[in-house]
């Protein structure tokens, strides 16, 4: 999957549009580093610094939050070191997401979700309501498509994950 | 499934308890301030006044909200095992908020009322600057973090020993028949579903609305805004109540003898509240012409109906429970028994308030207020304020001194008689939320001076006596 995410014509092709490189490349990245992550040993040093799978969940957030700004989207189209970087820290995120997910537990993750959640929809409220154009690449239509996406998305994250809360199970991973 | 964890009442919900009971106590006294100043038996500048007025708005939904919590907290925790290191840390949140908030409106002079609507915290029109909005705002965040967590541990707390919430609301009960879950534990699951997702909406538009507040030129659709406030605000606020009437279900049965049984129209009423709670508050929208029509449709039939399916069990459990049952009368079951007064009376006036026809005249006088006094001083406060007085006295039934008895009967006379005022203001058109009244109005704003202060007293007299219960044994130990 990564490989197909890095070949310059699917590359571009995402890029081209702000709605698809936010609301489709970023996830695929992340899922990317969610499977290499599941296909690792697990590693007992690792989660020692990674309690309750706070520092992974942290990590994961902020580096959602700095992607979602957009002149860090202008700099990944127009700086290939940038965009590399912006490969490898979804990647990350995505497999601090699967190595942290379990151990979190409901309050952890609830904090987590409390937290992107509510960032993805005012960010999205941003892209839609600014009186121009935020990023260089994109033009407005662009960005309205994508702040409609990022609402949209974090609505239905919400339903989900509200959702959840109802399902039958008396398995709570962590503590925490 | 059942099984109570018989436990005294812990340090933190004693804080809790404490501080809900002076700042109670305070918000009162500004009360009491206000309407002396609308009634100018007191020189208060404008200014000061719609900064006490914001204060005492934001301080009673805060400090109903942490009684609230408190009562749900110590109850709840006879059924399921949480951690006290949430309440700290809810506490610290919320005292931290609390200094931004009042620094923001005592020393940055802001004064927009508790609601906080847009655009009026960026135009404080030399009154307040932006700093002292973003102060105010920050600070009611940062007081919805600390919930946030706080009923995440509820969440977590709940899901470990019932499942999920489907089993904690009882909806397997009302197929089956068996197994129900504790009054307090479907109240507490209610109250944990509707307040996250409150919080969420408060935590989007408060983070818009400081955006906003030093980047003007991304605005909010003022509409949007208004009805993301509301549906926070209205939300949270409701939510107290929820979570003081807990006191209801856990204490009245000690006095009574009978216990509190769950049967299917009581899920079925609270599963439906979870529901309209979420869908009630375009009843404060329906002056807002631009808001779609549906939403007007569903603000006054979801007025008609929200209340009514819990508060109509609960008034006619109370009654029922109560009938020749010997109750043994002392503080905490008068005050719990007004309680269901006070909210059965203050829901009438909402009800009334949330007809379109009505809401067009009455919605913007002081008719309001009197909804909300009656709900709040006479329900969610006079819960608390038992509740208050049961860990006070260990968690066992006392006697009734003539004293007790006589400021019960003043905070309950005088209480419903201020709330009477401001209803009887607003069947006159005195408008709300202004500081100078005209003199056509002046005795309205008297005459609840007086009440204010009846109480004022009596409260002070309940909480006082309260407070040294609860301090004493610490300062013995």
């Amino acid at each position: 999957m990564l490989l197909v995410l890095a070949i310059p014509a699917v590359r571009s092709m995402m890029e081209g549009d702000m709605a698809l490189h936010m609301l489709l490349q970023f996830p695929l990245l992340l899922l990317a580093g969610w499977l290499l992550a599941k296909g690792l040993p697990a590693r007992a040093r690792l989660q020692q610094w990674n309690r309750a799978g706070i520092a992974g969940l942290l990590m994961a957030s902020l580096v959602l939050m700095f992607w979602m700004i957009p002149r860090a989207l202008d700099m990944a189209l127009s700086d290939s070191t940038v965009e590399l970087l912006k490969f490898l820290t979804l990647l990350m995120a995505g497999a601090a997401l699967k190595l942290s997910w379990q151990s979190a537990g409901l309050i952890v993750r609830g904090f987590f979700l409390g937290n992107v959640l509510p960032m993805m929809m005012v960010v999205g409220w941003l892209y839609v309501e600014a009186p121009v154009r935020i990023c260089n690449a994109y033009l407005t239509d662009d960005q309205l498509r994508a702040g409609s996406g990022l609402l949209a998305l974090a609505i239905a994250g919400s339903v989900v994950w509200l959702l959840a809360f109802f399902m039958s199970t008396n398995q709570i991973e962590g503590d925490t | 499934m059942n099984m109570q964890n018989e436990m005294p009442a812990v340090g933190a919900v004693k804080v809790y308890a404490a501080i809900s009971g002076v700042v109670i106590l305070l918000m009162m006294l500004f009360g009491l301030v206000m309407r002396m100043t609308q009634g100018q038996i007191l020189p208060i500048e404008p200014n000061v006044f719609y900064q006490l007025m914001t204060a005492h708005g934001i301080g009673m939904v805060a400090i109903a909200g942490l009684g609230g919590s408190a009562v749900m907290w110590h109850f709840l925790g006879k059924y399921v095992n949480l951690r006290a290191g949430f309440a700290w840390a809810n506490l610290a949140f919320f005292l931290t908020g609390v200094v931004l908030v009042l620094g923001g409106i005592f020393l940055g002079g802001f004064a927009a009322a508790w609601t906080f609507l847009y655009p009026l915290p960026a135009n404080g029109m030399g009154m307040w600057g932006k700093h002292a909005a973003a102060a105010y705002m920050g600070g009611v965040l940062l007081v919805g973090v600390g919930m946030l967590l706080f009923y995440l541990e509820s969440a977590r707390a709940i899901i470990r020993k019932y499942g999920s919430f489907a089993k904690a609301l009882g909806w397997h009960f009302l197929k089956s028949g068996q197994d129900a879950p504790p009054a307090t534990v479907i109240a507490s699951t209610v109250v944990t579903i509707i307040n996250i997702i409150a919080i969420l909406i408060g935590a989007v538009i408060l983070t818009m609305m400081l955006i906003n507040l030093y980047v003007p030129e991304i605005a909010i659709h003022p509409l949007l805004a208004k009805n993301l406030i509301f549906l926070f605000g209205h939300v949270f606020i409701n939510s107290t109540i929820y979570m003081a009437v807990i006191a209801v279900y856990e204490i009245l049965p000690k006095y009574t003898g009978r216990p509190w049984n769950v049967y299917k129209p009581f899920v079925w009423a609270w599963s439906a509240t979870c529901l309209m709670v979420l869908t009630v508050y375009p009843h404060h929208l329906l002056m807002d012409y631009a808001q779609p029509l549906w939403m007007h449709i569903m603000g006054q039939i979801v007025s008609y109906t929200s209340s009514l399916p819990v508060l109509a069990l609960t008034l006619t459990a109370t009654l029922g429970s109560i009938y020749r049952s010997n109750i043994k009368w002392d503080l905490t079951s008068a005050l719990l028994v007004l309680s269901i007064f006070g909210w059965s009376a203050g829901v009438i006036p909402a009800v009334i308030d949330g007809t379109i026809a009505v809401n067009q005249v009455m919605h913007n006088t002081l008719w309001v207020p009197g909804h909300f006094h009656l709900y709040l001083l006479l329900g969610c406060v006079t819960m608390i304020l038992a509740f208050t007085n049961w860990i006070a006295n260990k968690e066992q039934a006392a006697g009734f001194s003539g004293l007790e008895k006589a400021m019960l009967w003043v905070f309950a006379i005088s209480a419903f008689a201020y709330a009477l005022m401001f209803l009887l203001s607003g069947q006159a058109s005195v408008p709300r939320r202004w500081a100078v009244h005209l003199p056509e109005w002046l005795a309205y704003s008297q005459v609840a001076s007086l009440f204010a202060a009846g109480v004022v007293i009596s409260a002070m007299a309940i909480i006082v006596r309260a407070m040294g219960g609860i301090i004493r044994p610490a300062r013995q130990a």
